[in-house]
């Protein structure tokens, strides 16, 4: 940590001696140990030793970012250059801010230290339960990691943040099969702090390998119809992570393609969902603490019962708006469970889907999109029937926000966020 | 990148292993004006060196962030280590990795290092032409991204090789309002292989590429939503590319294939029409240089063309060293890692379409009802060969004339089904490069085709 601080401390002595009005360091040494599994067995064991340096500066509203993975001295400096090269070639811009508070913290979370035995004894038996207890899913990758990193965060102000952290990571890559027929390919992902569960036990990972492996006959689904999607916790995810980038974000806000700009204290989703952005939650491992901008990140609740907070605005984009900075803005999704659990809201639906995954387009600025529904169910008169294929919904995702006619009592905590399934009525579903 | 230091390290590799030893650096120069604010103006490089060791059937490998002999030495250490690790645990007991012809192969040039200020003034120029000239505009945003990635590398089996991909492009980002009130938009990326000052002479060069596109946006912002369902459609080449990579492509990479891929046990059946062929090709494509040539792979092999169907029959698969082994096939050149911490995948380098003998005016004329499909924002197919494309730009067809724009869309199908309707094929090849495929890691990679008139599954409302 220390080598981390003299770099910092050097790297802002140079950018101040060369201009800079105000500039940030960041560095970091990251020790990764990662397992991977190719075609159902062991076939590589990897450990990376990382370091990087980034460094931010301003002259006169100017804005220059130069980064780099050598923490040497001479490195340092050449970097440090390049920085404030680019600053001064760049357009003044008084929007342009970083925190500046003198401040001091250091703050240490997850899994610090690598158990690299006990590590591969679970991916090990991670490999072995799928094999027994889920027959014909294969492998097609598995790849468990863990992170140690080291990081500090200084600025011009005399600002210091120290952080030591670290989180296993699982990450599954799978389809099922049974001679000739096979299932499409899903992923299952969790982020955790300690190696005390076998990693089956993680976000949905058992549900979903179920699922794929009921997913090798498949339908297309017959026609075109409007009906109701109720939305795996994963895919909810991706329609608020859009939601969120197309219409609440400063980008889109400053573009003036946002639908949302004057939505504050009105209705931009249904009763009953409630989103925060939360990094500093407990369900949350290792969410940022420290901004782009070097401000400490605070959670707050974006979309309050259906109705919309404010914004998620970097300083920046707030000064450019004339409008209040968000106290964070990072993806650490939590949305509030609802009433009823997933099964009862299923056994509700007339006809539909169960979504388990989306492969679409990028939603348009204004929300219109349309995609293929993947690793998906038909549901009819409240019972999952047959796994579809060659099966597209479409709609736009501010108006299935305003859809939604429920959010599960259940929620889904992967490390990553926390989210329910939601089901949305009125989605137009079209087969063959 | 010092070759002496590396290829001095070679007496450390353990005698009778394999081991390849890289050393690599990645730069990477980018710009975004938004509304004609500098809103990204940043430059960033990675660098270090990196050791893959083989033990009987498992890899170890590691990488530091340092490039020197006792870096290196140290990761053949580490890698040697964990290849042990995992033996020790597994003992699958497989036979050694198969060697390779003797390979020493040098495309290597020192990029030119444009400063930032070359990239800030040329897109300031360009933002000001597109404000004055595009004045139904609700947003535009121009951004210049230049990246190259440099490779020393050394293996146990001889094979030696300096590398260089420099690729540099600049994108057009243009917003304007559908009549319904919602936000259209359309992105366009210029460019290719090469450094920034190579491809882009001045920001008047691009002025037709912005009428153009503001132009296309214009009738977007006119637009209707497509009918969904299979219709006869004619895929641009753009399009067809996207349809080679994505649904071709990653199911006949040989890691997916062993995985269950669609196109496992497939090699010698009909897939496609017999009018269509695909190739990945390695550095040069119908005469000329691919988009993202590759000489060398980073498992030391030569780099070559790989068929993947010829005339409508699948005939190869794209292969590592491994799985060539598995398959009883020739290693072509596949095996790339996109960073010095990243171990080789099997990866595509420029996959395209064959072009054919039609014109393109006469497939749209040959369309009695249906849709000309020009361009894509992104794309996904899974080892089933199910497909799915966003189309951000098209148009209808109507008696065999092009119509109305179309607003964003989807295409999908499943692939070797689909190619099967393919009955005409376009006389003209078009090239994209600016994407990265992603797989485990992100890769530079070309992809293109003809246009293709097919029968297809589209999205709409």
């Amino acid at each position: 940590m220390e080598k981390l601080q003299n770099t910092c401390k050097k790297a802002l002595e140079l950018l101040k001696k060369g201009g800079a009005d105000n500039a940030q360091a960041r560095a970091s040494f990251v020790t990764t140990n990662e397992f991977n599994v190719d075609s159902g067995r062991f076939s590589l064991y990897r450990t990376l030793y990382r370091s990087s340096l980034s460094l931010q500066a301003l002259i006169g509203g100017r804005e220059g970012r130069a980064s780099a993975e050598s923490l040497e001295e001479e490195d340092v400096r050449s970097l440090a250059a390049d920085c404030l090269a680019s600053a001064a070639a760049a357009k003044p811009d008084d929007c342009r801010v970083y925190a500046a508070e003198n401040r001091k913290g250091d703050f240490v979370s997850g899994a610090v230290d690598c158990d690299r035995e006990k590590l591969f004894e679970r991916s090990k038996e991670l490999l072995e339960t799928v094999k027994t207890r889920f027959p014909l899913i294969v492998m097609e990758q598995m790849i468990i990691s863990h992170d140690s990193r080291k990081t500090v965060y200084a600025d011009a102000s005399g600002t210091v943040y120290t952080r030591r952290s670290g989180e296993y990571t699982v990450s599954l890559m799978y389809s099922a099969h049974d001679g000739d027929k096979t299932s499409s390919f899903f992923g299952s992902d969790a982020v955790c702090t300690d190696l005390d569960r076998p990693f089956i036990e993680l976000g949905r990972m058992e549900e979903e390998l179920a699922e794929v492996q009921r997913q090798i006959e498949t339908k297309p689904v017959e026609g075109k119809f409007t009906g109701t999607v109720v939305l795996t916790p994963g895919v909810f995810g991706w329609l608020i992570d859009n939601a969120v980038g197309n219409f609440a974000s400063g980008g889109a806000l400053f573009e003036g393609t946002s639908p949302w700009a004057e939505s504050v204290g009105k209705r931009v989703a249904s009763p009953g969902v409630t989103l925060r952005l939360a990094p500093k939650d407990g369900r949350i491992v290792n969410g940022p603490v420290v901004s782009a901008e070097g401000f400490l990140n605070e959670d707050f609740c974006l979309i309050e019962d259906g109705v919309l907070q404010g914004f998620v605005l970097s300083h920046y984009y707030a000064n450019k708006l004339k409008k209040q900075p968000s106290p964070n803005t990072t993806p650490c999704y939590v949305v509030d469970g609802g009433g009823k659990e997933a099964a009862d809201i299923i056994k509700g639906v007339k006809k539909g889907l169960l979504v388990g995954r989306l492969s679409g387009g990028r939603p348009s600025a204004g929300g219109e999109f349309s995609a293929v529904a993947k690793n998906s169910f038909l549901i009819e008169d409240g019972e999952i029937k047959d796994a579809v294929s060659e099966t597209m919904i479409n709609g736009n995702i501010r108006d299935m926000l305003m859809q939604i006619s429920a959010v599960s009592a259940e929620t889904v905590e992967d490390g990553n966020s926390v989210l329910p399934f939601a089901s949305v009525e009125n989605v137009v579903i079209s087969g063959r | 990148m010092d070759k002496d230091m590396l290829y001095g390290c070679k007496s450390a590799f353990i005698p009778g292993a394999h081991v390849e030893l890289r050393a690599q650096k990645n730069r990477q120069r980018a710009v975004t004006l938004l509304k004609g604010d500098v809103v990204h103006n940043a430059r960033s490089q990675s660098g270090g060196v990196c050791a893959r060791v083989y033990k009987d059937g498992v890899w170890g490998f590691s990488s530091l962030a340092e490039t020197s002999a006792e870096a290196a030495k140290s990761v053949i250490d580490a890698a040697t280590g964990n290849a042990v690790f995992l033996d020790d645990r597994t003992g699958y007991g497989l036979p050694p990795i198969p060697g390779a012809a003797y390979a020493r192969v040098e495309h290597f040039a020192p990029p030119k290092d444009a400063p930032q200020k070359l990239y800030i003034d040329f897109l300031s120029e360009l933002d000001a032409y597109i404000e004055k000239h595009c004045p139904r505009l609700l947003s535009r945003a121009v951004m210049a991204v230049e990246d190259s990635m440099e490779k020393l590398l050394l293996t146990s089996d001889g094979a030696e090789g300096h590398n260089i991909i420099p690729r540099s492009y600049v994108y057009l980002s243009l917003t304007a309002e559908h009549e319904s009130g919602t936000p259209v938009d359309l992105t366009l990326p210029i460019g290719g292989f090469g450094c920034f000052e190579d491809n882009f002479a001045s920001p008047e060069g691009l002025y037709p590429q912005v009428d153009e596109l503001y132009s296309q946006l214009l009738q977007k912002a006119e637009g209707v939503h497509a009918d969904a369902g299979e219709k006869l459609c004619v895929l641009g080449g753009m399009m067809s590319g996207m349809l080679a990579h994505e649904a071709v492509g990653h199911t006949v990479e040989a890691d997916l294939v062993l995985a269950g891929s669609v196109a496992a046990g497939k090699i010698g059946q009909v897939v496609a029409s017999p009018l269509v062929s695909l190739t990945d090709f390695a550095n040069t494509a119908f005469g000329e240089t691919a988009p993202l040539p590759v000489y060398l792979d980073d498992e030391g092999i030569e780099a070559k063309d790989a068929p993947l169907i010829k005339d409508g029959v699948l005939v190869g698969y794209m292969n590592n060293r491994e799985s060539a082994r598995h398959f009883g096939m020739e290693p072509l050149g596949n095996a790339r890692a996109f960073a010095f911490s990243d171990e080789p995948l099997v990866r595509m380098r420029n996959t395209a379409v064959h072009p054919g003998d039609s014109s393109l005016e006469d497939m749209i004329a040959s369309v009695d009802d249906g849709y000309y499909l020009t361009s894509s924002n992104n794309g996904q197919a899974d080892t089933t060969g199910e497909f799915m494309f966003g189309v951000c730009m098209g148009y209808e067809i109507k008696k065999g004339r092009l119509g109305k724009a179309l607003l964003d869309t989807t295409i999908s199908g499943i692939a070797f089904n689909m190619l099967k309707t393919v009955d005409m094929v376009g006389d003209k090849l078009t090239w994209v490069s600016s994407g990265m495929c992603g797989k485990k890691q992100p890769m530079p990679v070309g992809m293109g085709g003809p246009a293709l008139r097919c029968r297809v599954m589209i999205g709409g409302r």
